[in-house]
């Protein structure tokens, strides 16, 4: 298991970080997504945040931009352009793929920027969040994307990453695994390993998100919004804001989903990952552990929406609205 | 398999290069340090550390001053600093996180406690942030007393 090389870079832009759940064996199939485009100090930089990209339907692609002097980028709108590069490396010549808007997707818990939203601009560096937009690669393989934006004059990124074949990771329409995660009330369950922020002294800090498995849930055929991350060995910064979001939406909308948090780690020290978080991000062992991760699965069990790294709540509680009340 | 290589994924922390600054000991201290993967400039490091001093100086009359600071300057270098260190000592990088969770809960708690606890568990981190950055030949000097 080892970790995504994508948060450091952007930890190192203090730009943007995902929170690499850390520990992985294997930089992951989306190892290439840990692309930027440039290591010089003073150039914007582009860095794929997306953890798991594969050939097929339309998802989710988010990109990081920063100026490793001058910030963060955030807000406005980027207008992406997709290139493929080769089957088996990024050498070949550029083929024309799709293109797409990308809208700004700010960390949860970001203050309001002050200033004009409607453009990108660079952003203090208590700001963070990404570009995403959906986006449809026809095949596996080498891509590069193309970002293009005014900061004071045109700029353009350019960076690389890796489309597998198919995700590692469960997506839209997978069977959602029937996991037994911890819960507050498993018998003998290190509080650690339900949450790492808890300990034998420091409570489970959302218990409201540890009342029940995801087997159970499916069992009784409940949507089930699913977060898995771990809040204090976050290597970044996205998994306790994230973290937190969702115990916000948990509380809000009770009555819509179980909501539950799967903590990565077992033991930390002990680089032992928690079985059922196992289940979703390290399926196979040489897998790469990245997280954040966010699920909306469906009363049929049925994958609906996945997200990875950075979600915000304006993405998440649309989803939670159209679900209908739960019966008691 | 990576597509660029200009970034060395997993790289256990290294010193890179032996420099001109000067530590507090005396001796030569690298001008730059290979951090997960990363060449970081000490100076930068050095930043990181100072503003979790300078955050515990302010806490105990301004707590949301002390909040700005610490997430303005040293929040984001300390997940990079835990990253490098736990390619050399994962027990090390997990109370460097445990320490920074425990000021991250002072600072999202509400009501918050005190600015001296604000203050303590800071000055804790600080030393932490401190020792670990040793590890990388990093020389830092303690926070000043308040």
């Amino acid at each position: 298991m080892r970790r995504s090389v994508v948060p450091i870079v952007l930890i190192l832009g203090l730009a943007l970080s995902a929170c690499g759940g850390g520990g992985g064996k294997k930089e992951a199939q989306n190892g290439a997504n840990g692309s930027t485009s440039s290591t010089a100090p003073d150039k914007v930089q582009a860095s794929v945040a997306s953890y798991d990209l594969a050939a097929g339907p339309a998802s989710r692609f988010i990109l990081g931009i920063f100026n490793e002097a001058k910030g963060p980028v955030g807000y406005g709108t980027v207008p992406f352009s997709f290139f493929f590069l080769g089957e088996n490396s990024a050498s070949g010549t550029p083929q024309p793929g799709p293109t797409a808007t990308a809208g700004y997707i700010p960390l949860p818990g970001s203050p309001p920027h002050p200033g004009d939203t409607s453009k990108p601009a660079y952003l203090p560096t208590s700001e963070r969040g990404v570009y995403a937009a959906d986006v449809a690669f026809d095949k596996p393989g080498f891509w590069g994307v193309t970002a293009t934006l005014d900061l004071g004059g045109p700029q353009k990124v350019s960076t690389a990453f890796k489309v597998l074949a198919k995700h590692a990771v469960p997506a839209v329409g997978d069977q959602a695994p029937a996991t037994q995660n911890l819960t507050t009330s498993t018998p003998g369950a290190p509080p650690g390993a339900v949450d790492s922020r808890a300990s034998a002294t420091t409570p489970v800090p959302d218990p409201e998100l540890h009342q029940t498995t995801v087997a159970q849930a499916l069992a009784e055929k409940r949507p089930v919004l699913l977060v898995i991350s771990t809040p204090t060995y976050c290597v970044s910064l996205f998994c306790g804001p994230v973290t937190d979001m969702v115990a916000g939406l948990a509380k809000d909308y009770a009555n819509r989903a179980r909501f539950i948090h799967i903590e990565v780690w077992k033991d930390f020290k002990a680089q032992q990952l928690n079985d059922a978080a196992k289940e979703w991000i390290a399926r196979t062992p040489d897998q790469d552990i990245n997280e954040p991760w966010v699920w909306l699965i469906g009363p049929d069990g049925k994958i609906q929406a996945r997200f990875d790294n950075v979600v915000s709540r304006s993405e998440l509680e649309p989803l939670l609205q159209k679900l209908p009340p739960m019966k008691p | 398999m990576r597509l660029f290589t200009l970034l060395a994924p997993g790289v256990a922390a290294a010193v890179l290069a032996a420099g001109a600054a000067c530590g507090s000991g005396g001796k030569p201290a690298p001008v730059v340090v290979a951090l997960a993967g990363q060449t970081v400039p000490t100076a930068k490091l050095q930043a990181i550390a100072a503003g979790v001093c300078d955050a515990a100086r302010q806490a105990p009359a301004d707590a949301g001053a002390a909040r700005r600071t610490f997430f303005g300057t040293s929040h984001d270098g300390i997940h990079l600093i835990a990253r490098g260190l736990e390619d050399k000592d994962r027990a090390a990088a997990a109370t460097l996180l445990e320490t920074k969770q425990k000021v991250e809960a002072d600072f999202n708690a509400s009501p918050p406690p005190p600015g001296p606890q604000i203050a303590a568990d800071l000055t804790r981190l600080a030393a932490v942030t401190r020792t670990s950055l040793a590890r990388f030949k990093v020389s830092v000097e303690p926070c000043p007393d308040r």
